[in-house]
């Protein structure tokens, strides 16, 4: 008998019953846990009392560190800032542009604002300002000795304090390509009816050549708003104006009407965005509205068209265009403000932020007096169209809009969209649009 | 007694007996304890969003803002029965789901057929068959897109050899093409689970019924009608009811097609969620919406249910 009992045992014993099961692998997910939260292991060189005291790491979130030269000159200027001084790390952390928006207010809702320094839209900034989730940044302006600043930065402050310091302004213009002016015979246009007409005779449908390109798919809609934003400026009308939407207002109706006779003359209809900017790359679309930052890209995207690059005159009366300005910013709750400023005082050094600029091949300076003469001479696309312009912000064409800007462009869009491809009216359109944009109004006031 | 020992031995009673507690914890508690990962899991990840969604339903929310939230009640479902823009994506949702399945279904069951019977490379033709289904929804996207690209598709070739067709078509940007489009994208892509799923019901059915329908006279439409459909009749409901759940929460290939437009003509609900709450920040009517979604999946979900219940009480 207890021969058997003992062979039972042991047999019970060499193998596994559930109850070891259960406890083996509770204490497996223990030290799993145990060894998931444990600091990272540092490298043998760092470690041990002789190693270097570890440097503050700063998180700087923007979406422009794998966009072209723009991207190469930040992250030598990330690289330069690590090696100028032994306390701070910068890290720079890219966002896809079409996510950085959405992405930064979800997560400020959901704990915290992320990142030790941000970047921002014109749209994201007054809202980041209002919530109070910054620090002020009067002291980088006082540390660097900076008195001509751009009166663009007024937008940027809130009672007496500046929250936000731009690291580059982005203007719209008429950028055009030489080549195809020149075999059509054609001089830039200096009224809006001159310009349908040059747009109309640079197009020839059956040989896929057009005459202008413009995102128009709903199905890119923060494109689409982004470009259509500056159809009112011909007729120099405004969206709205604080919390009253403007919609059937003449100056807008003017401008919307002429955005569709160039969709009807001019445009590839139906081509989404990457195709309008691989057909201006290929030159079978001759001129387009980019803004000023995207020219630069061409020197690395389309190497050939770049030289054939030049700008027209602004083809309206009031020499009006749209300035977008994109601040950069530092989280209140980061765990290294001080760090943090160390960096935006670095970058704002005048002959930093000049280098940066001309780095970018940006050409608005916030701070004018950084400007070197012989830079801006060299771009042959600056002038005219991009040089001498009055440039407005995105408050002042979309008032009290701008806290809600895509909700409020997305109305415009999808009525506009209507006009182009079902044959409304844009009058029709607009009142539509105009009593969607009313209940809106209503509803954020 | 040799045996008693042994029996307390097995059931790891040393010293024969185990104390009452020890005994319940290990037949009361083990099953508990055993369930609690999967239930925890499912309270923290499912039943806690849709809770706190519904709540958020009931509240004014500005993201990102000092503002407080705030109890709004019923406000935002006011707001979404009074306003036509819901009631158009209800609308649009309805016939895109019916459609799809109508089609999806039809496709699926007629390759099942074909498949059903024995042919050269069956084999090789099943594998193919399957393709659509195995490739992610993006790559099928921008594929579709240069296929039907007003520049560059190719699609236009065979548009254009069309009597009175001198232009290339905008199949995106017309309304009625666009959702037949949508339609005949998402029905390629779901179609061949639902074939595989009705071949796998077709091969089930036993060949005596045929048989027996052959020598009473049967002709091949009356087979199919009276032994086919019936035998596979269970499986047909089960797959309308997965297709409509499949179809309603579409949104990669609408989302990066078409945007819900033209004119919103292909803005089901989950697109409209999706750009309510993280286009507009409007996240509390967004989950008002999402409610309503959520809604309309349960009838679903308890029709096939009733269904079941239906189909195992006659059985019985």
């Amino acid at each position: 008998m207890s021969d058997s009992i003992e062979r039972k045992q042991e047999q019970r014993g060499s193998t596994l019953n559930r109850r070891d099961f259960l406890r083996s692998a509770s204490a497996l997910a223990g030290l799993g846990l145990l060894a998931a939260c444990a600091p990272a292991a540092q490298p043998a060189g760092e470690m041990g009392s002789d190693a270097p005291a570890e440097r503050a790491r700063v998180r700087y979130l923007s979406w422009w560190f794998e966009e072209g030269n723009r991207g190469e000159t930040w992250n030598n200027f990330v690289d330069e800032f690590n090696e100028y001084q032994t306390e701070i790390e910068v890290v720079a952390e890219n966002i896809p542009f079409d996510q950085y928006t959405t992405k930064t207010i979800v997560g400020t809702q959901s704990g915290q604002l992320d990142g030790d320094i941000v970047m921002a839209t014109p749209e994201l900034a007054p809202r980041l300002i209002q919530s109070d989730l910054l620090v002020p940044l009067d002291d980088v302006l006082v540390r660097n000795s900076i008195t001509d600043l751009s009166s663009a930065h007024d937008a940027l402050r809130k009672d007496g304090h500046l929250y936000g310091l731009d690291m580059v302004t982005v203007a719209f213009g008429i950028l055009y390509n030489k080549d195809r002016y020149e075999e059509a015979n054609i001089t830039p246009a200096t009224t809006p009816e001159e310009w349908v007409e040059v747009s109309a005779a640079l197009t020839d449908r059956e040989a896929q050549k057009y005459g202008f390109f413009a995102t128009h798919l709903v199905s890119e809609p923060s494109d689409f708003w982004f470009q259509l934003e500056v159809w009112c400026m011909p007729y120099d009308g405004i969206w709205a104006e604080g919390t009253t939407p403007l919609l059937t207002s003449d100056g807008i109706i003017q401008g919307l009407k002429l955005f569709k006779q160039m969709y009807d003359v001019a445009m590839p209809q139906g081509a989404d965005n990457p195709t309008g900017y691989r057909l201006f790359q290929n030159g079978d679309v001759a001129q387009g509205l980019y803004v000023s930052a995207a020219v630069g890209a061409f020197t690395k995207d389309a190497p050939d068209l770049y030289p054939k690059l030049r700008s027209a005159p602004i083809p309206w009366e009031t020499n009006k265009s749209i300035a977008r300005i994109h601040p950069m910013m530092v989280n209140k709750d980061s765990e290294v403000v001080e760090e943090s400023l160390e960096f935006v005082t670095y970058m704002y050094k005048p002959d930093n932020y000049r280098r940066m600029v001309e780095g970018c091949q940006d050409v608005i300076f916030a701070q004018p007096s950084a400007a070197r003469q012989e830079y801006l001479d060299g771009l042959e696309w600056l002038k005219p169209g991009y040089f001498g312009v009055d440039y407005v912000t995105p408050f002042d064409i979309v008032g009290d809009f701008v806290y809600n800007f895509n909700e409020f462009g997305q109305i415009v869009i999808t009525n506009f969209a209507d006009v182009l491809i079902a044959g409304k009216s844009v009058e029709e359109a607009m009142e539509i649009a105009q009593v969607q944009a009313e209940d809106l109004a209503e509803r954020i006031s | 007694m040799n045996e008693r020992v042994d029996a307390d031995a097995l059931a790891g009673r040393s010293g024969g007996r185990k104390s009452p507690p020890r005994l319940f914890r290990r037949r009361y508690l083990l099953p508990f304890a055993l369930v609690l990962p999967i239930v925890l899991y499912e309270g923290l990840l499912i039943v806690y969003p849709i809770v706190q969604g519904i709540y958020g339903s009931f509240t004014r929310i500005e993201l990102a803002s000092s503002a407080a939230t705030i109890w709004v009640g019923w406000d935002n479902y006011e707001r979404m029965f009074s306003d036509p823009a819901f009631w158009k994506v209800i609308r649009v949702t309805l016939l895109f789901t019916s459609l799809v399945i109508v089609v999806a279904l039809t496709v699926g069951l007629l390759t099942a057929l074909l498949f059903n019977r024995p042919f050269r490379f069956r084999p090789v033709a099943r594998g193919m068959l399957m393709m659509p289904w195995a490739i992610p929804e993006v790559p099928v996207v921008m594929i579709f897109i240069w296929i039907l690209s007003p520049q560059f598709g190719v699609v236009n070739i065979l548009a254009r050899m069309l009597p009175g067709v001198t232009q290339n078509p905008q199949w995106l940007q017309v309304p009625e093409l666009a959702m037949a489009w949508m339609v005949l994208i998402s029905s390629w892509k779901a179609f061949p689970f639902y074939s595989l799923v009705i071949l796998a019901a077709l091969q089930a059915i036993p060949q005596e019924l045929y048989e027996a329908a052959r020598v009473d006279g049967g002709n091949r439409l009356q087979l199919f009608w009276h032994v086919t459909i019936p035998g596979i009749g269970s499986t047909l409901e089960l797959l309308v009811v997965l297709a409509a759940i499949f179809s309603f929460k579409q949104f990669t290939i609408i989302f990066l097609m078409t945007g819900g437009g033209p004119s919103g003509t292909t803005e089901t609900i989950v697109i409209r969620i999706f750009n309510t709450a993280f286009r507009f920040y409007d996240y509390s009517y967004a989950t008002a919406l999402g409610v309503a979604g959520f809604v309309v999946s349960l009838v679903v979900a308890l029709v096939f249910i009733l269904m079941q219940v239906r189909r195992t009480q006659e059985t019985a």
